[in-house]
Parts: structure tokens; C-alpha cells; sequence
């Protein structure tokens, strides 16, 4: 069992390794699907995709010379534990809210 | 045909007379990087665009006025990824000099580069210890520099005397300029703080 809890810009970040993807699809994925509710900045999106590197949860192939990101073992492991805690939280949310809007 | 340019003091928007002007605030948070990128800013409006950063000075040549705004990364050893990254994200490399790069982007581009409250806070942090540790060395050597000028007075050398008055007022200087921006960060660091709740 890991301690490890994600930001949710490295949750975003880790969850677009799903295949092994290059530091600007993921920028332009996240923005693609999430502006503007959401976005990272390129500054945020530089630092976190070092830290995720430095932690192991996601490692770098160089393909003709352009870093290619790929999720870990210890990433993926990271990234569903982290899914299904947020998916518990937003359910407990979801149904708290529920209960107070029909009172 | 000679371009005209102007030098802007990097951190120095106290210095700028602007400041006591009604709708200028002088506080803290006049010092640092986001009050000179504000400041960049304003003089794009007016036609004066910063082209490169030059020891202690952004350099602006007088060009067409741009609605534009600025920001600044401080980041040691980066790569191909880095630029792609930022541009694709609409910031565009003005000038890089050692660890400090310089991006502008259209007025329109809303994602600053610091998305983040965690980033924002590690970039904050850091550049309050960085202004602490300066403002450390300049106390030191003010108050060096206090000890040597008692020592003139002891010897009653008014041209030592002189000499080191001068210097001292240049080392005051430094001690605001120093201490400022440190203070400054330190309230962008509890603002971080208290809006996290």
C-alpha cells in the first residue's frame, strides 16, 4: 500500500499516460477535454511532469530525441487507488447533497 | 535608423515616480516579478516592447504598441520539451538569460504559467529563501561597511569619510531592494496560504 496522494494536476497528468505519450499531447489533451473548466499551465505542467518522473510513477523513453512519457507500475497502481478514492468522495458528495436538497 | 530604447530596472517599481501617483499603491507587493511584468505590460500598451533581459535591466525598443502580457520562469537546465510546452500553451520565449526566462502571450491567453496552488506556493517559497538569503548579505555588509565608517570618523579622514558614505548609501540601496521583494513574497506566500482552505 502506497501513501502517495496525487495533486489533482498530477492526477490530470498521470491519467492521459494511459499509452505512452509526449509532454505536449498531454498538455493538449487536458486542455482539449477540461478548457475552461480546467487547464495547466506550462510551468505547472513542466514541474509535475519532473516530480511524477523523480517519484517513479511515470518514466521517459526518448524517441528520436523527444521525451516520451509512460506510466509505471507504481504509477498505475497509484493513479486507480487515487481514482476510486476520489470516486468515493465525489459519491458521498453526491449523495449528501441528495439528501439535503430533498429535505 | 537607430532604434529607441529604454532600460527598465529589473524589481524597481519603487524607483519608478509613477508609484506616488494617486492610483499606484506603494506596498510590498510592488517589488518582484509580477509587479514588473505588470509594469512590462503598461509600456507595451505605450509602444515600448522589452526585447532582452541585460544584467540588471529588461531592454525595451520603441515598436508598435502590443496588448500583450508577461510572465517570468525561473528554471535551471531545460530542453526542447520546456519551449514546446510553452508555446503550445500560447507563451512565447521574449529573451533567456542563465535560470530566467521571459514569455509574453496575447491578452487573451488565460492560463498563467503557475496553474496550480501547490506550484504557485513552491515558486513563492523559493523565491522568498532566494530574496532571504540576499537580504542577509546585504544587512552583512551594510552593517560591515557602518563598522568601517566609525572606524573613519576615529581618524577624524574626512575623504575616507566621504567615500564611505557614499558607498554606504549604495549599500542602503541594497538592503531595500533586497528586503522588499522579500516581504513581498512573504505576503504572496500567506495569501497562498490563507486562501486554502
Amino acid at each position: 500500500m502506497n501513501n502517495i496522494q496525487l495533486t489533482e494536476t498530477s492526477l490530470l497528468i498521470l491519467s492521459t499516460m494511459h499509452s505512452p505519450i509526449h509532454g505536449y499531447n498531454i498538455m493538449k489533451r487536458i486542455d482539449e477535454v477540461l478548457h475552461p473548466l480546467m487547464s495547466v499551465g506550462p510551468a505547472t505542467m513542466y514541474t509535475t511532469l519532473s516530480k511524477l518522473v523523480k517519484n517513479k510513477l511515470c518514466a521517459i523513453t526518448n524517441v528520436q530525441n523527444r521525451k516520451i512519457y509512460t506510466l509505471t507500475p507504481l504509477g498505475q497502481q497509484v493513479l486507480e487507488s487515487e481514482i476510486k478514492r476520489r470516486e468515493k468522495m465525489i459519491e458521498f458528495m453526491k449523495t449528501q447533497h441528495k439528501t439535503w436538497r430533498t429535505q | 535608423m537607430s532604434t529607441l530604447t529604454k532600460k527598465v530596472l529589473i524589481s524597481a517599481l519603487a524607483f519608478d515616480f509613477n508609484i506616488f501617483k494617486p492610483e499606484h499603491k506603494l506596498s510590498f507587493l510592488n517589488f518582484g516579478e509580477e509587479a514588473d511584468m505588470q509594469k512590462l505590460h503598461l509600456l507595451a500598451k505605450k509602444g515600448w516592447i522589452v526585447t532582452k533581459i541585460q544584467g540588471l535591466f529588461y531592454i525595451c525598443e520603441k515598436k508598435e504598441p502590443e496588448n500583450v502580457q508577461y510572465a517570468i520562469d525561473y528554471r535551471k537546465n531545460v530542453d526542447e520539451e520546456y519551449l514546446e510546452i510553452f508555446q503550445l500553451a500560447g507563451w512565447t520565449p521574449v529573451d533567456s538569460v542563465k535560470h530566467i526566462h521571459l514569455y509574453k502571450a496575447d491578452e487573451n491567453v488565460t492560463t498563467p504559467l503557475l496553474s496550480d496552488r501547490k506550484t504557485r506556493l513552491e515558486f513563492m517559497t523559493q523565491q522568498m529563501n532566494l530574496f532571504f538569503r540576499y537580504t542577509m548579505v546585504s544587512v552583512l555588509i551594510f552593517y560591515y561597511l557602518n563598522l568601517v565608517i566609525n572606524y573613519a570618523f576615529n581618524i577624524r579622514n574626512s575623504i575616507f569619510i566621504s567615500i564611505m558614505a557614499v558607498i554606504i548609501f549604495i549599500s542602503l540601496g541594497g538592503v531595500v531592494f533586497t528586503l522588499m521583494p522579500l516581504l513581498g513574497y512573504f505576503a504572496r506566500v500567506q495569501k497562498i496560504k490563507k486562501l486554502n482552505i
